[in-house]
C-alpha cells in the first residue's frame, strides 16, 4: 500500500441481547460474552429510525443493525442521508431465511412475499436507506473469518473515493444460528456500529470520539487461530477493538481476522493488516 | 481523475451453455437458453439452466459439495492460465477476489431442512459454513485459483456481481491490490423460483422484456468472471489485455420500497450518471446499454423514464443502443451483473448488437427503442444496469481501449 489508510472513528454503537449499547457493555466490565448474564431477561432492539408500519416488519437482525447504527451516528453526528452504509455478516437475515426453509418444505405451499424480500443480505440498508431518504450507495458483504477487515477495507476506501460521501457507517452483525442449524460455537445475535468519516466531528458533536484509525499492511500480524470445523467468531475477532475504544487513550495496533487453521481445502490469504488506533 | 482499468479474460457459464465459448456463440446466434422448469418446482415456468450434468468437485474441495460449488468451478477451470499470469504480474496476495451471489448453497439448505424434519438430523457431510454460506463460494475459488488478496461477497441481491466492479474499482484506487478477480454465482433453488412466484412476477412462458407483450421474468442460473487490472506494470509497463477496459461504476440507492422500483427511475438514473461521472465523460459518450430489463412491467416502465431522462427521447429511440439479454439467460439475480458485463464485452469486441430475442413487439408506450436484430455495431462506450431490491442500483461502464 502507498500510504495507509485512514479515517477518524467518530462513534460505536452496540446491541446485544444482554447489553443495549456501548457504555451498558463497558459498565458491565466488558464481558466477552453478549447475551444476557444469569437471569437477566434479553433486551429488544428499539429501531426507532424505523417508521412502526416499516418496522413491523422487520427481523431481529435488522432491528439490532438499526439500532447499533443510531447509536454511533448519533455519538459521533453522522447525517443519516449522507452516509454509506456497509453491513458485514456471515449469515445475514438467517431467521428469516430458515423460515422461509419451513414454508419452502410444503411442496406447492404458499411463500410470505414480505419474508421472501427481506431475506436478502441487503435488507437492512435497503430499510435504512428508505426510512432517511439517503440514496448514496450501500452495501451488504460477507466475509467469513475476515468480516472486520474487510468491512475496514470497503469503508476506508469508499472513504477515500472522490465520489462517495464524507461519512460511512460499518456494520457487523449476526443472529444466532437457529435451530436446525444450531451451532455450539456460533456466535450470539448482536450488531456493532463504527461511524467512520474523513474529517474529525468534536468541532460540531462534543461526544464524537475522534480517534484516529489506520489501516497498515502487517504481514506477520499474530491473528488468532481458528480450528478447522470451528465457526471463526466475529465476536471475539472484535474485542480487542472494543476494548481500544473504552479505553480511548494511547495506542493501539490490533490484528483484524481470525486466520483458519492448516487447512488442507481451504487456501489461506497473504495479506493481513493491523489497524493502529490513536488519541487525536 | 481515476484509471481505465483493462479487463484481461473472462469466462462464464449459464443456460446458454457451459464454456464461454458455447455462451457468446448462442447469444450471438440469437438461440435462447431457456427450459421449461422441472414439476419438482411446483411453479410453471421456464428457468436458465446450466445444461447437463456438472463435472464433480476436484478431491481437495468436495467437503463444498453443492450445486452452487460446482457451477463455481466450471466458471473458474478456464480462467486459470490468465490467473497465473496476473498473480505472477503483480504478486497473489496484490489480487482480490470479490464475487457477487444472492443465492450461494441455499439449495443445500432446503434439502437439509426436509432432512432433519425426516430423520431429526442434519445430512451427513452438512455443514452451513461451507454448503450454504454466501462466503462458501469465494473459499471454492480461492482454492481453485490461489488468489490471495482480500477476498469477499457482496450480496444485495440482483445488483450483486455489478457492484464487485466497485468494490474493485475501489480496492485498485486505494493501493490495496492491482488487481481483481470479479464476478457472480447464483444457482437454482426454490427460494428464488418460489419466492419470486409468491411475489406475482414469474412469466409462465420466456420472458420478454420491453415487449408489449411481456409477463414477468424467468429465472437463470450460472456465473462469470473477469479479471480487471490496474492499467500499467511499474516496471514491465503495458501488458496485453483484451482492448476492453473498466471506466466507471455508479451505484446509488432508490430509498423508495423494498421490492419495487422507484417509480420515476431515480436511482436507476443516478447509478448511470454517477458511471459516466466516475469515468469523467458526458451521457453524449454513451453508446449502448445492456438494460436490466427483466421483463416485468415495472422495471421495464421505470428503467425506460430513467434512460429517457438522462439521455433524452430522441437518443433512447434514436442512436443510443439499448440490448436486453435476460432473454437468453433468464435473470441470474446475484451472477446478473457480472454475466452482462461479459456480454457487453464481447458485443464490443466483435462490433456486433446481439438481437433482442423476446423483445418483439417492443411496447411503444415506453419511448425506448431496444435492438431487436443482430446488427453491426462498432460501440466504444457502453453501460450495464443492474437493478435490485432493497432499491440497490448499479451501472457498469465498459469501454474500448482508446
Amino acid at each position: 500500500m502507498s500510504e495507509p489508510l485512514g479515517a477518524w472513528l467518530r462513534g460505536v454503537g452496540l446491541w446485544s441481547l444482554g447489553y443495549p449499547s456501548f457504555p451498558a457493555w463497558v459498565d458491565a466490565g466488558m464481558p466477552e460474552d453478549l447475551d444476557p448474564a444469569g437471569d437477566q431477561a434479553p433486551g429488544k432492539p428499539s429501531a426507532d429510525l424505523l417508521h412502526p408500519r416499516l418496522r413491523r416488519r422487520t427481523s431481529l437482525l435488522t432491528r439490532m443493525i438499526v439500532t447499533a447504527l443510531a447509536e454511533a451516528a448519533g455519538q459521533g453526528g453522522a447525517a443519516h442521508e449522507q452516509t454509506r452504509y456497509i453491513v458485514v455478516s456471515s449469515w445475514g437475515e438467517i431467521e428469516t431465511t430458515v423460515d422461509l426453509l419451513r414454508q419452502l418444505a410444503v411442496p406447492g405451499g404458499p411463500i410470505s412475499p414480505t419474508a421472501f424480500h427481506n431475506s436478502v443480505h441487503n435488507t437492512a440498508t435497503g430499510y435504512l436507506s428508505i426510512a432517511s431518504g439517503n440514496h448514496w450507495p450501500s452495501t451488504a458483504l460477507a466475509a467469513g473469518p475476515h468480516a472486520l477487515e474487510i468491512g475496514l477495507l470497503e469503508a476506508l476506501a469508499g472513504l477515500r473515493a472522490a465520489e462517495g460521501p464524507a461519512d460511512a457507517l460499518l456494520i457487523l452483525a449476526e443472529e444466532r444460528l437457529p435451530a436446525p442449524f444450531t451451532r455450539a460455537d456460533a456466535d450470539p445475535s448482536f450488531a456493532l456500529a463504527l461511524h467512520l468519516a474523513r474529517a474529525p466531528g468534536r468541532a460540531t458533536h462534543p461526544s464524537s470520539l475522534d480517534l484516529r484509525i489506520e489501516l497498515r499492511d502487517s504481514p506477520s500480524a499474530s491473528a488468532e487461530l481458528v480450528a478447522l470445523d470451528t465457526l471463526p467468531s466475529l465476536v471475539r475477532t472484535i474485542q480487542p477493538l472494543l476494548r481500544a475504544i473504552a479505553a480511548g487513550s494511547g495506542h493501539a495496533a490490533i490484528a483484524l481476522a481470525q486466520q483458519l487453521d492448516a487447512p488442507p481445502n481451504r487456501a489461506g490469504v497473504e495479506r493481513t493488516w493491523t489497524l493502529h488506533l490513536h488519541e487525536s | 481523475m481515476p484509471g481505465r482499468l483493462p479487463i484481461t479474460a473472462y469466462s462464464a457459464c449459464n443456460g446458454l451453455g457451459t464454456t464461454t465459448e458455447a455462451v457468446l456463440d448462442s447469444l450471438f446466434a440469437g438461440r435462447r437458453g431457456l427450459v421449461h422448469v422441472a414439476e419438482e418446482y411446483g411453479v410453471s415456468t421456464w428457468i436458465g439452466e446450466v445444461p447437463g450434468p456438472l463435472p464433480a468437485l476436484s478431491a481437495a474441495l468436495s467437503s463444498f459439495e453443492s450445486r452452487q460449488a460446482r457451477i463455481a468451478q466450471l466458471v473458474t477451470l478456464p480462467m486459470l492460465d490468465a490467473i497465473e499470469q496476473t498473480k505472477r504480474r503483480w504478486g497473489a496476495g496484490r489480487v482480490a477476489l470479490i464475487l457477487g451471489t444472492s443465492t450461494a448453497g441455499i439449495a443445500e439448505s432446503e434439502r437439509a431442512w426436509i432432512h432433519q424434519r425426516d430423520h431429526a438430523s442434519l445430512p451427513a457431510g452438512f455443514a452451513i459454513e461451507r454448503q450454504h454460506a454466501l462466503h462458501a463460494t469465494v473459499e471454492v475459488v480461492r482454492a481453485l485459483t490461489g488468489v490471495r488478496g482480500p477476498g469477499y461477497v457482496v450480496s444485495t441481491a440482483c445488483s450483486s456481481s455489478g457492484k464487485v466492479f466497485a468494490s474493485a474499482r475501489r480496492l485498485i484506487e486505494a493501493g490495496i491490490v492491482d488487481a481483481a478477480l470479479v464476478g457472480g454465482v447464483d444457482s437454482l433453488c426454490q427460494m428464488t423460483l418460489r419466492g419470486f412466484a409468491g411475489l406475482e412476477v414469474l412469466s409462465a412462458e420466456p420472458c420478454r422484456p420491453f415487449s408489449s407483450e411481456r409477463r414477468g421474468i424467468n429465472i437463470g442460473e450460472g456465473a462469470a468472471l473477469l479479471l480487471v487490472e490496474r492499467g500499467r506494470h511499474p516496471s514491465q509497463g503495458e501488458f496485453d489485455h483484451l482492448g476492453v477496459e473498466l471506466l466507471g461504476v455508479g451505484e446509488s440507492s432508490d430509498a423508495h420500497h423494498m421490492t419495487a422500483p422507484h417509480p420515476e427511475g431515480t436511482g436507476a438514473r443516478m447509478a448511470m450518471q454517477r458511471a459516466i461521472e466516475a469515468a469523467g465523460l458526458e451521457p453524449s459518450d454513451i453508446d449502448q446499454i445492456n438494460v436490466h430489463g427483466t421483463g416485468t412491467s415495472m422495471n421495464d416502465a421505470t428503467e425506460s423514464r430513467a434512460i429517457r431522462d438522462l439521455f433524452g427521447p430522441e437518443r433512447s429511440q434514436g442512436d443510443l443502443a439499448l440490448v436486453a439479454t435476460k432473454g437468453y439467460t433468464g435473470h441470474m439475480l446475484g451472477a446478473a451483473g457480472a454475466t452482462e458485463a461479459v456480454f457487453v464485452l464481447a458485443s464490443i469486441q466483435r462490433s456486433l448488437l446481439p438481437a433482442g430475442v423476446g423483445c418483439d413487439p417492443i411496447d411503444a408506450s415506453l419511448g425506448v427503442h431496444v435492438n431487436q436484430t443482430l446488427r453491426a455495431r462498432a460501440s466504444q462506450r457502453v453501460l450495464s444496469n443492474s437493478l435490485a431490491f432493497g432499491g440497490s442500483n448499479v451501472s457498469v461502464l465498459l469501454g474500448a481501449s482508446e
